[in-house]
């Protein structure tokens, strides 16, 4: 670095400290067993689904699938395909695939590998999700394992695309910020494996994920802020009380109702509609100020905790809390300081 | 690793702001170059969780329809729940339902017209035609008086009728 110039060795050095400053590896680790736990949960509710929504007679069937969903055309990889379509030729020709096979992946590479499964088949692979995730909880192989965790969401995804919601989507995105960090250098199954074998322990990780799901936790909540604010009926203060009255999403009509009709009700779900959106616009700057930080984070567990239990909109806010874990102060204490 | 690392970070801020800033001047140049990687891993950032809230309850209700002109009724893929109840687990239907209820999304309608002559054809029923109509409860506006649900507003529009492939 020394022959750079000194405004760009300053901007390396604070990109440097900025993404890679080592913080506690429990940090990774607690970060894994919470999402882990939360991905079998998720998981587990698929279950019951399969039949109809992963099935290949079910809602999701090749037709379907073949004529309306694709990876969004051209792709970045495409400048390789020459080169690739060498390499499949070459093994095509000594019969270790046939075509058919190579031209289905190809041409819908999201659907080759979960096509024209059986029932018993879905069954068997949901079970070897489970058994995935809780390879992931424990920390088993982790450096592989969570690669394989990532390809078991995006392949779920693309075979039944029309049936997930942006908290699915939140739970890819952790899992794949997740990829990015050795989350089974401690508390894992990998790190009681390497103090048997006497091989040294890592006890610091780099920030990155952090930071990466810091980021992304803003730009959610300012996108969605920004977006709510522009709507009439959260400048009215009536949305909260009307995404109580959707049927398809109250937990519990029968329990809500009676008060949403009555002057307090129509005064609280008001007031929860501006705290929502104040929360919301104001959640990055009140993270990013340490002051408030911990307020910030406390009144979106709060919030978050009221829309589990007054409506049924699935992951989205299990996996926004997940999120605040980054918030958390990880930084290594100081060491080798003299006892005084 | 921390030249990668700092690739991949790179390329995700990359696909962050591309998709998050799709509706203004300065998205869809860099959108262009990364929709690929968002849609393949499904990772785009628009986030308008009830941005413009429901004001109704939405469903689809199929009805059967025989050689003889018959109609019978056919369960809904996603029916309301009982508002008397407690919904304890998020439908994954449901999402399925609101997705395609949209006017243009027909080709999911389609999707459920095929697994409902499947179903039918199975159980010994030969449907000629599924038509298919969208409900649509009209959620009071606030300081309205308390009424049950049951005797909301309700407007049904037949969105198309399918035949069934024999």
């Amino acid at each position: 670095m020394s022959g750079l110039p000194p405004w760009l060795r300053d901007w390396l050095t604070w990109w440097d400290t900025f993404w890679f400053a080592p913080v506690d590896a429990r940090s990774v680790a607690a970060m894994r067993i919470s999402l882990s736990l939360l991905l079998l949960w998720w998981w587990v509710w698929l279950y019951p689904e399969l039949p109809l929504l992963f099935s290949e007679s079910g809602l999701h069937d090749a037709y379907l699938l073949r004529k309306h969903w694709s990876l969004g055309g051209d792709s970045l990889l495409s400048p390789l395909y020459p080169a690739l379509a060498y390499v499949l030729d070459g093994i095509v020709a000594i019969g270790l695939l046939s075509p058919e096979f190579i031209h289905g992946v190809i041409d819908h590479p999201h659907l080759a590998l979960t096509q024209g499964w059986t029932l018993e088949q879905l069954q068997w692979g949901h079970l070897g999700g489970v058994v995935l995730l809780l390879a992931y909880l424990l920390g088993f192989g982790t450096d592989v394992v969570k690669f394989l965790v990532l390809g078991l969401l995006v392949v779920t995804y693309h075979r039944a695309p029309w049936i997930w919601n942006g908290g699915d989507r939140l739970m890819r995105i952790w899992v794949l910020f997740m990829c990015l960090t050795p989350s089974g250098a401690v508390w894992s199954v990998d790190a009681w494996i390497k103090e048997r074998l006497g091989w040294a322990r890592r006890t610091t990780v780099p920030v990155l994920v952090h930071r990466l799901v810091q980021w992304q936790l803003i730009v959610l909540y300012t996108w969605t802020g920004i977006d709510k604010a522009m709507d009439h009926f959260w400048q009215y203060g009536t949305a909260v009380w009307f995404a109580l009255g959707d049927g398809g999403y109250a937990r519990a009509p029968w329990l809500t109702d009676p008060m949403l009709h009555t002057s307090l009700g129509v005064w609280v779900t008001g007031a929860l509609t501006y705290y929502t959106l104040v929360f919301e616009i104001g959640f990055g700057p009140g993270v990013l100020w340490k002051k408030t930080r911990n307020l910030t984070l406390a009144a979106g567990v709060a919030l978050h905790t009221g829309i589990f239990f007054l409506l049924s909109v699935g992951m989205f806010g299990p996996a926004s809390v997940w999120g605040y874990q980054s918030y958390l102060d990880w930084s290594m204490p100081k060491r080798d300081e003299p006892n005084s | 690793m921390r030249v990668l690392l700092s690739l991949v970070v790179c390329g995700f801020l990359l696909v962050m702001w591309g998709s998050a800033m799709r509706y203004t001047p300065f998205g869809p140049p860099v959108r262009e170059l990364t929709r690929p990687i968002e849609r393949s891993l499904g990772i785009h950032q628009t986030w308008p969780m009830f941005g413009s809230p429901p004001r109704t309850t939405v469903w689809l209700e199929p009805k059967g329809i025989l050689d003889d002109g018959e109609r019978i009724r056919l369960e809904p893929l996603h029916p309301i729940p009982d508002p008397n109840g407690v919904i304890r687990r998020y439908h994954r239907r449901h999402k399925f339902t609101r997705n395609a209820v949209a006017e243009k999304r027909d080709y999911l309608r389609a999707a459920m017209v095929r697994r409902y002559c499947r179903e039918a054809k199975a159980s010994g029923v030969d449907l000629r035609k599924i038509q298919m109509d969208r409900v649509t409860l009209v959620t009071p506006p606030p300081y309205s008086e308390y009424t049950p649900r049951s005797t909301w507003r309700a407007e049904v529009k037949t969105l198309e009728t399918w035949n069934c492939r024999r």
